[in-house]
């Protein structure tokens, strides 16, 4: 860098102004050192000296400048327009007082180039306070400019942001302090930032309701992280909003943490909108499930139906429709009492209690609809609106369970027969068994013994007689029980014959009488073995119970009445004492007369077993030394 | 002299009857023999014994188990309820046609009844019975 001397050139001066040697040196070493564009005038804008900084940014040369107005070397531009600098010169010197360029002031180079400069112009007075020139120094602030302006314009947007935004966002210093507050939470507070900053929150709240946010604030503090949580906010015009809110520290350009921001967002319509879906997916899934619940039920054998409060069907299944011959759609929303004439009314009382207590009742009932008689499970349930009912048909179950039991107890009398049939069989063997062998013992003392008015032998050849007819009737017995039964058209009037030929020999030792009238039936359509064995036994049997004091009468008869045969055996033999023994007499355990006579237990027993076995039954009528009736009665087909 | 020992017979079967008196006649014991065909009017006998101590009470009752009218066991249900006294010489047989199980165990039941015989009485059992009775006495 070349000394200049402003002493030099001032010396070629006329316009009578001088400055000292001593200060134009100190001057000139300043100026040449300082960091910003100088340039020096003479009060009226020529240019005196510049330094080097202004040569570079005006872009001329000290020799070109000098001399010369400060306009030719000093271009700028503000606002669109050419600056007048020389103004601004004379301006400071008139004036005698620095005076600022305006902002945003354009210094164009010589080489088009453009700096936006900033600084002043100020007067140098003398020791006379004369102005004997003007410094107009200046600085390069493009950079500065430019970032300023993008700072600008970021705090501009981010003002923008912060101020427009629907999140509630504030920030306090460490202690909890507000330092800035944004518009949403004015709006949401009722409050106004200006008169809240550099105070605590208690100023706009009660301390119960800032709790949460003091705790929330000492612990961002405390722990030095973000915290994020859920909150109810009432907002000022009463309502309840929920927030999503993010607390967390700032950090100052040490690192530091100097305060905390807050931000909070409505998140109400969202949580509405999640509870909706949810609602809306639980709906669905309960509307799917329903779906699934109404093809159960529409299906099911049960008769299902559902009744609201005031017993309106609300629901009416395909068994329903099957069993009562109505359709769904016409039932739906009639009432029970519209539906049916009598029988809907039928569990109203059921219902009813069902409907008040909530409680669930279950029964089973009968019920007759017109002839048909039902059984059913009935299941009443509450239900949100009313009550639903199952209906379950047992009728056939205990249809069946009744048969069942029905055929239990047959077999079981069949059994308590057959053992009983056993018994007397072994009885009635055995008891003339006992007498052969009494007397055998007997004949050992005395071969010739004479009891009842009969020798041994015979004795024994008569009980051996006994023990024969027994046997024979245990045959006849057994082989009718087993026989199929068959069918067939039977002469009344030949069986008769057939057994008076049989017993023949009995018939002419008791002098009897057989008289009979077929008229009414001469024919019978059963099973022939079993009319046979019958009527055998009954005549079998007047003929062994006969009255000694009369000749022995028997009549055989048929009749016709009320769709049954009877076929009766009358005889006027010893009678029966019907009020002592009216219920052992068909039983296998009969014998009225003593043991003279035997087995005929099986006989009557067997009468009766036949009888009822084609579908009748066995009765008898007697006095005793008068007489007996047999009726035997056997349905017509 | 020792009275003669005093059986009844109890069986509705007449024959039945007689083929037992004869067995005890030939059995050589001094016996005197009730013979009944029915079991009402057995115990009419022996509470006219009771009441009036005419006759020794049976020694031994043999009475069948099946009979018309009053059967065995409802004689035996009555002859139970009479005086201690007298029954406690007494001892009693059931005879039966067929021995049946229901029948033996029915017969544990009551204490007086000594045994269930199978028809027919032979002297043999007689005699053993019997001579068990006499040395008891």
């Amino acid at each position: 860098m070349t000394e200049h001397s402003i002493n030099d050139s001032y010396a070629n001066n006329d316009s009578g102004k001088s400055l000292d040697i001593s200060d134009d040196v100190w001057i000139s070493k300043i100026l040449h050192k300082m960091g910003d564009a100088i340039i020096l005038s003479d009060d009226n804008g020529v240019v005196l000296n510049m330094n080097e900084v202004a040569e570079n940014l005006t872009g001329w040369k000290l020799e070109q400048s000098q001399g010369k107005p400060i306009e030719n070397i000093f271009n700028a531009i503000h606002e669109g327009v050419s600056f007048p600098v020389q103004n601004l010169v004379l301006k400071a010197s008139n004036e005698k007082r620095e005076i600022a360029l305006p902002n945003h002031t354009v210094l164009l180079k010589r080489n088009g180039s453009q700096f936006i400069i900033s600084n002043s112009a100020i007067p140098i007075l003398d020791d006379h306070s004369n102005v004997s020139g003007v410094a107009l120094v200046f600085r390069d602030v493009t950079e500065q400019s430019i970032i300023k302006k993008k700072l600008n314009e970021s705090e501009g947007l981010l003002k923008g942001i912060l101020e427009n935004t629907s999140m509630i966002v504030y920030i306090k210093d460490l202690t909890g302090r507000y330092l800035f507050i944004n518009r949403q939470k004015e709006k949401v507070y009722n409050i106004d930032a200006s008169t809240l900053i550099g105070k605590y929150s208690t100023e706009h709240l009660k301390k119960e309701t800032d709790l949460q946010n003091e705790q929330t604030h000492f612990q961002v503090v405390r722990e030095n992280r973000q915290i994020e949580f859920e909150q109810k906010i009432k907002h000022a015009d009463g309502s309840i909003h929920y927030y999503h809110t993010s607390k967390f520290p700032l950090y100052d350009e040490e690192n530091k943490m100097y305060a905390v921001c807050v931000v909070s967002t409505d998140i109400t319509e969202s949580k509405k909108n999640i509870e909706m879906k949810e609602m809306l997916l639980s709906k669905e899934i309960v509307q799917k499930s329903e779906l699934r619940y109404d093809v159960l039920t529409d299906n099911m054998p049960n008769m299902f139906f559902s009744l609201d409060r005031k017993y309106r069907h609300t629901s009416f299944n395909k068994a329903c429709e099957k069993f009562t011959g109505k359709k769904a759609e016409d039932v739906i929303g009639k009432t029970i009492d519209e539906v049916y004439e009598d029988n809907g009314t039928l569990f109203l009382p059921e219902y009813k209690v069902v409907m008040k207590t909530g409680k669930a009742k279950n029964f089973t009932t009968t019920f007759n609809i017109g002839e048909e008689s039902y059984i059913y499970r009935v299941n009443i349930y509450p239900t949100e609106n009313g009550i639903s009912v199952l209906m379950t048909d047992l009728t056939k179950q205990k249809q069946s369970e009744k048969n069942t039991l029905e055929m239990v107890s047959r077999l079981e009398t069949k059994n308590k027969e057959l053992r009983q049939f056993a018994y007397a069989v072994s009885h009635d063997l055995r008891a003339p068994i006992a007498r052969v062998l009494g007397l055998i013992s007997l004949s050992r003392n005395d071969p010739g013994f004479i009891i009842n008015d009969k020798t041994i032998l015979e004795n024994v050849a008569i009980e051996i007689g006994n023990l024969d007819n027994v046997v024979k009737d245990i045959n006849n017995a057994i082989s009718i029980r087993d026989e199929a039964k068959q069918k067939s058209i039977i002469e009344m009037e030949n069986e008769l014959d057939l057994i008076k030929k049989v017993l023949e020999n009995e018939i002419k030792e008791s002098n009897a009488e057989i008289t009979y009238d077929f008229s009414e039936q001469p024919v019978i359509s059963s099973v022939k073995s079993y009319i046979y064995s019958i009527l055998y036994n009954l005549i079998s049997n007047a003929l062994k119970y006969r009255s000694k004091s009369r000749p022995l009468k028997i009549h055989v008869q048929t009749k016709l009445e009320d769709e049954m045969i009877i076929l009766s055996v009358e005889d006027n033999g010893l009678g029966i004492d019907l009020s002592r023994n009216a219920e052992k007499i068909f039983g296998l355990y009969n014998r009225f007369h003593g043991k003279t006579i035997d087995g005929k237990g099986i006989g009557l027993n067997l009468v009766k077993v036949q009888a009822e076995s084609l579908g009748g039954k066995a009765e008898v009528e007697s006095t005793v030394n008068v007489g007996s009736k047999f009726k035997i009665y056997f349905p017509l087909e | 002299m020792k009275s003669p020992i005093h059986i009844l017979l109890l069986d509705d079967d007449p024959m039945s009857n007689l083929i037992n008196e004869k067995i005890f006649q030939f059995s050589g014991y001094d016996l005197k023999i009730s013979s009944f065909v029915d079991a009402k009017e057995a115990l009419n006998f022996l509470r006219t014994i009771i009441k009036f101590e005419d006759e020794k009470f049976p020694d031994i009752i043999f009475a069948d188990i099946n009979m018309n009218g009053m059967s065995g066991w409802e004689f035996i249900d009555e002859l139970s309820d009479f005086p201690e006294i007298f029954l406690s010489n007494c001892t009693v047989y059931m005879l039966t046609s067929s021995i049946d199980q229901q029948d033996i165990k029915k017969a544990e039941a009551y204490e007086i009844i000594k045994d269930i015989i199978s028809k027919p009485l032979t002297e043999e059992i007689v005699v053993r019975n019997i001579s068990k009775i006499i040395f008891h006495n």
